[in-house]
């Protein structure tokens, strides 16, 4: 597993962003792999309290794997909502790994999560369940998904989110009420009901 | 779908929506936003009136709103801090009650807690000793724990005043902790919230954080999150760094975040010290601590952040990207060099070593301590906000020559020329006419920094005032307001100089003075006569020069000689010379090594003896030894004119055409009256084909000094290349007339002779030069080419095979073989050394543009390629 070059994600970034599909299928891993190594590294140590930083990994495989000087602000958004994805990815599969144990499945313990269980207190159950209904969301409003993952999955600020989407801060914020209520009402059942 | 200005790239969504469901979204979307714009308790009027009819509508986006409501917190938590992976804020902390034991310690407080542990007050239980104890939290990685607390014995080998000590590591029934001593005191970060502290305080800081860091990296200890909130000040004022090695990892006293910067999570904390390597994802080490020092100094200097943004995104773009905000114009121009030092992008472009950066601060620092008079002159000049009018010259002036008449001198604000002529020397001691002339170089030298006067070199108006009458005359011939003279004698076991100015128009003493100080104070003598003049002149300082006079500092009288004779020696400028001024500038460093004007004038030895005229050897053994003394000297002395010009030299040579630019530009604005900065800038602008300003430039140098035998030598030459070979020859038939040994003018005097095809007379001048160069090789293959030219390809060819059999024995510069060959048709062969020649970067190859269209070589292709390569045209 060798890192990818800034030369080699950029390129990939701005084949995809003249309409070549086949360009994120390879971009995806690349950054994906980058993902999970630095979300190790967060974890073991560098980090003052062992924890996972996804602002900082995003940010971090942003400046890592794209050359800033080919690419444009659109481009950024595109890598952004890349990396928020991987994001979700890994913080999904962690939670399933999770419940698994929970469930006493004896699955293989990967060095990431051999940290990670030093905590307590995981709401795994919560974040999947999140995960699911943001499937369905995504599929009536993708920007919308695409906000939840910057904030909810990449844990970036509205400001950064709008910075990143090249919107306004209001209409982030607007965006993301929204989609707050929608998922809360999927999530619990009785709000459907109501009114 | 999505608006214009939508982020995702053209291609399909996945699971795409029937039109007319994806029209009822929209629909429900557009109404709930709008009403999240009414007042809460109006919402629902709101939807009602806006739906109508559409009963499906109004209940859906009913429902929505009222799950709005019920979600305020939903979802603000993000994924990671649900899974447990999240900051800890909330997670209860195990907390040791006071008068708990932890080994040899009794607990007293508790100070602060972090993610892996807390941090106590305590005391040991024998000594009474009082400690910061660390303790590290038992749920932690283990793996982590293992690391940090060998990091924690490796740094408790660090000892540094400026350090926080580590005591020892200790273990508590399976609980380590890490004893260290307690610091008390206000963290700078504090601090600079209040008050940014005086320049002389932030360098006293400066120097000794950065000697902390220096200890620490000998010992291999990399800080790796040096910043204002982990220095904190002790009740004596003094800066302690705190966790060396550990500051990651580690809660850290008084910082539970560094709130300067907006974002979330602990890198977003640390960001804005952070250096672009690591950023980036590479290992740290001395010099990104290097780096973070800079952000520290720039902050101590100016109270805020080089790099900033709204964003953590802003921020790390700013640390990659952008060069570091502005510092406002009160920094001082040293301070400001050193700090943009720190803050290059490029790690082996940095200071690479924190001591550097220690030098240099300390250098600042001491100067600005020295002398009275300076301290009130910039005393006076901070109260005038840097409008350094005649007010606060009187200040100085009465400061460092007590009262005077000032009546005499109403004339004297006209003044803006002065001619200078050398001291004389009236020892009765003839070991010190050296001392005389380095004594005058050196007035003028930083009368050149200091001031905006244009100033006419001594061995020009030496020249005039051999064959005028009167000293007024001298200086109207000369184009001066005014002119220098002064004489140096003993006065008991000190030196004295007498100074007088004289007016041009009068002839009349505008004002005299003497100055004494013992041989170690010669610089400061040299100040003395510097502020002298220029408080009776009332000039206006330059900020830089005020600067520079406030930082004179004691220089060791041999090697003060030493750098005195190399000087002479350096004039002489043949090879033989060069390499004893090189000996004599070596000894003075030896002596004194941090004497700047030293380090600058060894580089311009080291870059004279690379050029194809001397050809002492290969440019690839002399130029880097030029680069690193001009470094060296800017190290010490930013201001230093002869270092920049130098290193602008080795630039320009390199084909660095852009950092040359730079730095000529720079050494000229510090001292406008350096000649021989202006010559070779001159030489720069003709080989990018800039004929009319490297004209400007070579006269200017020519107005400074006109009867310079390297200025003239360079004015035939620019009129050469510039076509006008009738002038050139005029000129330099002139310039030998100064002094008919001197090789540089007959060499260009040859070359104007050749281009303008008068070659009878330039084979003669060929001849000589041959001879009296003792067969240089340059001068071999001039003589070469222009037996070509004259029809005699044969004897060319018998000097070509010289050339070539010295070459297999020692240095022969490319270019001359290659010239030789391409005059004989040979271009295969005259490329392949033209090659060579750029290989090594040889001076020619920046000339090579201004080559004769007519030339063979300008229709070779490689040739062309070759000038493309070198960035010429």
């Amino acid at each position: 597993m060798t890192t990818p070059t800034p030369a080699e994600v950029t390129g990939l970034l701005l084949q995809w962003s003249r309409g070549d599909a086949e360009a994120l299928q390879r971009l995806t891993p690349l950054v994906y792999d980058e993902c999970r190594r630095i979300a190790e590294r967060q974890l073991h140590d560098e980090r003052p309290d062992h924890t996972l930083s996804p602002t900082a990994l995003v940010h971090e495989l942003y400046l890592r794997l794209v050359d800033q000087r080919r690419t444009t602000w659109k481009n950024r958004a595109q890598f952004f909502g890349v990396a928020a994805e991987l994001m979700r990815r890994i913080l999904v599969d962690y939670a399933r790994r999770r419940q698994a144990q929970k469930r006493g499945g004896a699955g293989v313990l990967v060095s990431l999560d051999a940290a990670l269980d030093a905590t307590n207190g995981s709401r795994s159950a919560e974040v999947l369940a999140l995960n699911e209904a943001l499937g369905r969301l995504g599929e009536r409003d993708p920007e919308q998904q695409r906000i939840v993952e910057l904030r909810f999955f990449a844990g970036l600020t509205v400001e950064e989110i709008a910075h990143v989407l090249g919107r306004s801060p209001r209409t982030v914020k607007r965006e993301w009420r929204l989609a707050k209520a929608w998922l809360f009402r999927e999530l619990h059942p009785q709000f459907g009901n109501s009114a | 779908m999505r608006s214009g200005d939508g982020a995702a790239p053209e291609q399909p969504e996945k699971g795409s929506t029937p039109p007319d469901e994806r029209a009822r979204w929209l629909r429900i979307k557009s109404v709930f936003l709008e009403a999240l714009e009414h007042q809460e308790r109006e919402r629902t009027a709101f939807v009602k009136r806006t739906c109508g009819a559409d009963a499906e509508l109004r209940d859906e986006v009913l429902s929505l709103l009222a799950s709005e409501k019920a979600a305020a917190s939903f979802g603000e938590t993000p994924a990671a801090g649900l899974l447990g992976l999240g900051a800890p804020a909330d997670q209860p902390l195990p907390r040791l009650e006071p008068g708990s034991r932890l080994g040899a310690y009794e607990v007293t407080a508790f100070l602060a807690a972090g993610g892996m542990g807390e941090v106590y007050r305590a005391r040991h239980t024998v000594l009474h000793r009082p400690v910061a104890i660390k303790t590290v939290n038992a749920l932690a990685d283990p793996l982590a724990r293992r690391r940090l607390l060998r990091e924690a014995r490796h740094a408790a080998i660090l000892s540094h005043p400026n350090i926080c000590t580590i005591h020892e590591v200790g273990d508590a029934e399976g609980a380590p902790f890490i004893v260290m001593a307690l610091v008390e005191g206000q963290p700078l970060r504090e601090m600079l919230r209040s008050a940014v502290p005086a320049l002389d305080d932030a360098l006293n800081y400066g120097v000794q954080v950065a000697d902390a860091l220096e200890h620490a990296h000998q010992h291999g200890i990399i800080h790796r999150d040096l910043k204002s909130s982990n220095i904190v000040l002790d009740a004596s004022g003094r800066p302690i760094v705190l966790d060396f090695g550990l500051a990651k990892r580690l809660p850290q006293v008084g910082a539970p975040s560094d709130s300067t910067v907006t974002g979330q999570g602990a890198l977003a904390g640390t960001l804005s010290h952070m250096a672009p390597e690591v950023l980036q994802g590479g290992a740290a080490d001395a010099r990104s601590d290097v780096w973070s020092l800079g952000v520290l100094l720039y902050e101590l200097i100016t109270g805020r952040l080089p790099f900033s943004g709204r964003t953590a995104f802003e921020t790390s773009s700013a640390i990659l990207s952008e060069p570091p905000h502005s510092m406002p114009g009160s920094v001082p121009w040293a301070v400001r060099l050193v700090i943009e030092r720190c803050l290059i992008k490029n790690p082996p472009a940095r200071y690479q070593h924190a001591a550097d950066v220690r030098d240099a601060l300390d250098a600042i620092r001491r100067r600005r301590a020295w002398p009275l008079v300076g301290r009130l002159f910039v005393a006076a000049r901070r109260r005038t906000l840097y409008a350094i009018g005649a007010a606060a010259v009187v200040v100085l002036a009465s400061a460092s020559v007590g009262p005077r008449v000032w009546e005499r001198l109403v004339d004297a604000r006209r003044i803006s020329t002065l001619a200078f002529l050398p001291l004389e020397n009236a020892t009765g001691d003839a070991a010190l006419d050296y001392y005389a002339a380095g004594l005058t170089d050196g007035i003028m030298g930083e009368l050149g920094v200091a001031t905006q006067l244009r100033l006419i070199a001594p061995a020009s108006a030496a020249r005039v005032a051999r064959t005028t009458d009167t000293l007024a005359a001298v200086a109207r011939r000369l184009g001066a307001d005014a002119i220098v003279t002064g004489r140096l004698r003993h006065a008991g076991d000190r030196i004295a100089v007498d100074v007088r100015v004289i007016d041009r128009a009068q002839g009349r003493v505008l004002w005299s003075d003497t100055y004494e100080r013992t041989a170690e104070q010669t610089l400061a003598l040299q100040a003395d006569v510097v502020r002298a003049i220029a408080g009776e002149v009332r000039l206006t300082f330059r900020p830089e020069g005020a600067e520079r006079l406030t930082t004179v500092r004691a220089v060791n009288p041999q090697a003060y000689e030493a750098y005195l004779k190399g000087r002479y020696e350096w004039n002489q400028r043949t090879q033989t010379s060069l390499q004893r001024a090189i000996a004599f500038f070596t000894t003075a460093i030896d002596l004194d090594p941090t004497y700047a004007p030293a380090h600058a004038a060894l580089a311009d030895c080291y870059n004279q003896l690379g050029t194809v005229l001397l050809a002492a050897g290969s440019p690839r053994k002399y130029r880097p030894l030029a680069a690193a003394a001009a470094i060296r000297a800017l190290q010490i002395d930013p201001y230093s004119a002869e270092a920049h010009a130098a290193l602008a030299y080795v630039h320009k040579y390199e084909l660095r055409w852009n950092d040359a630019e730079r730095e000529f530009r720079r050494a000229i604005e510090l001292n406008p009256s350096y000649p021989l900065a202006h010559v070779w800038y001159a030489n720069m602008l003709m080989a990018r084909g800039r004929m009319d300003e490297a004209l400007a430039e070579v006269r200017l140098a020519r107005e400074l000094d006109p009867f310079s035998l390297i200025v003239n030598a360079n004015v035939g030459w620019v009129l050469t290349v510039a076509g006008r070979p009738a002038e050139a020859i005029t000129h330099l038939e002139w310039t030998l007339t100064l002094d008919s040994t001197y090789v540089q003018a007959r060499a260009r005097l040859f070359g104007a002779l050749f281009a303008a095809g008068r070659y009878a007379e330039a084979r003669e001048q060929a001849e000589r030069l041959v001879r009296v160069t003792n067969r240089s090789p340059q001068m071999v293959a001039n003589l070469a080419i222009v037996e070509v030219k004259l029809g005699r390809p044969n004897v060319a060819r018998a000097l070509l095979e010289e050339l070539l059999a010295r070459e297999r024995v020692g240095y022969v510069p490319p270019p001359s073989i290659a010239w030789v060959f391409a005059a004989l048709g040979d271009l295969d062969q005259a490329m392949a050394w033209f090659n060579r020649a750029f290989d090594e970067r040889s001076n020619a190859i920046a000339y090579l543009g201004g080559e004769p269209a007519n030339s063979p070589l300008r229709a070779d292709p490689r040739f062309q390629a070759l000038l493309a390569h070198a960035g010429l045209h």
